[in-house]
């Protein structure tokens, strides 16, 4: 019986505070952390419910344009908001593309940015892996690793972050709020997450206890909204984690292109993932679709207008 | 809060479970429930209308080890535009 204490704490602050005692965790949707606790790879001895806190579950419009999406929206709502799905159409396509109907029903804003790696030695108590166990090795390196990163690993961690949220954030700018014991700051997202190196249980530059409160996408982002697309290469069809992945977000002034974003997920397989960048491209020159296609995210939909196959 | 135990009205089955049984959407039957309760989710959401690569999409969170996939989204399909048929007659 693995024993834990749960806290639900009534605001923002009180959840700050709480999780200053050592070996707290934050709990949100759940679909990752319960399952890293029922396999024994992380063990928190308090579980801090933020999933309830009042106002992280709003999508708010900015004065500029932009949203700011609380920390505890889930994927599903976010990705069928009309202003999203309007004005940041990739982010929609990447959030329908994740997991299944029913995590994203369950799955957070915030909780996706902090969600673990799939890497399999890391879910596997038996293997060495510095990121569960720093200082251990890297079983993953001369083992099963065909899925994991190509660019951006280290000696000690080859593994890569699995979001699809996270690609077209990085492309559109996006920030993170986060809120701690010393107040309010932001970081951008392409700056939240960690490249392994030495220190590979070291994800994100939140110190402990620091919470994500909220995600903005700014209003300037929204010149991209008539073409960008997100693009996503998988071993089967649906509810899959990423091989590859690509948002491309074009700005496009009387015909010329006048910016393009693309944006790669963290598992760069180099070949793989010039192709999948390059059709992205294509698709988004294409212009957003009037709905999310049927699979979104596939590499296999045709490109309206275009060649059949790129 | 719906269930399973809560979908017929009655004796009556309610349009998705007829279909499941039409199709042989099933044959151990130990994912059907959940199976059902996705596809009157899915249906009542509206998103994937009668087209089966939607259906497929969206019906992909609930794993058949018995593999009756093709029946399952032939079944779908069929509830769904019984559905819609159904609400058309009502609203005439």
């Amino acid at each position: 019986m693995n024993r834990f204490d749960y806290v639900r704490p009534a605001t923002v602050s009180e959840a700050v505070a709480a999780a200053g005692v050592p070996g707290s965790a934050y709990l949100a949707g759940g679909t990752n952390l319960l399952d890293l606790m029922k396999g024994g790879i992380v063990s928190p001895q308090r579980l801090i419910d933020v999933s309830r806190l009042p106002g992280l579950d709003r999508i708010e419009p900015l004065p500029d344009g932009g949203v700011r999406i609380g920390a505890c929206v889930r994927n599903a709502d976010l990705a069928y908001d009309p202003t999203v799905s309007k004005c940041f159409p990739a982010v929609a396509e990447a959030l329908l593309s994740g997991a299944s109907a029913q995590l994203r029903n369950a799955a957070t804003v915030g909780g996706n940015l902090l969600q673990r790696t799939r890497c399999a030695y890391f879910y596997d108590p038996a293997s060495a892996c510095n990121k569960r166990q720093p200082g251990s090795g890297c079983d993953a390196r001369g083992g099963e690793n065909r899925l994991y990163a190509v660019l951006g690993w280290s000696q000690s961690c080859i593994a890569t972050h699995p979001s699809d949220f996270c690609v077209p954030l990085a492309a559109l700018d996006a920030m993170v709020e986060i809120e701690g014991q010393a107040g309010r700051r932001e970081v951008a997202l392409e700056d939240f997450h960690l490249l392994p190196g030495v220190t590979p249980e070291r994800e994100s530059v939140l110190a402990p206890g620091e919470l994500v409160v909220a995600v903005r996408l700014p209003g300037a982002a929204t010149r991209f909204a008539t073409h960008a697309r997100y693009l996503k290469l998988r071993e089967r069809t649906s509810y899959a984690f990423a091989v590859v992945s690509a948002a491309a977000c074009l700005h496009i002034e009387d015909e010329v292109i006048a910016e393009a974003r693309p944006s790669g997920d963290n598992a760069l397989k180099i070949e793989l993932a010039r192709r999948i960048a390059v059709r992205a491209l294509a698709l988004a020159a294409a212009g957003t679709p009037d709905h999310v296609p049927a699979l979104p995210a596939s590499p296999f939909a045709p490109i309206p207008g275009g060649a059949p196959h790129g | 809060m719906l269930t399973i135990e809560g979908l017929t009205q009655g004796e009556a089955l309610h349009p998705v479970q007829a279909a499941f049984i039409a199709h042989d959407a099933f044959q151990c039957g130990f994912c059907t429930p959940g199976q059902i309760m996705s596809a009157v989710g899915l249906i009542q959401e509206g998103w994937a209308a009668d087209d089966p690569e939607r259906v497929r999409e969206g019906m992909s969170g609930n794993l058949c080890r018995c593999g009756a996939y093709r029946g399952i989204t032939e079944a779908v399909v069929e509830a769904q535009r019984s559905l819609a048929q159904a609400e058309r007659k009502e609203a005439a």
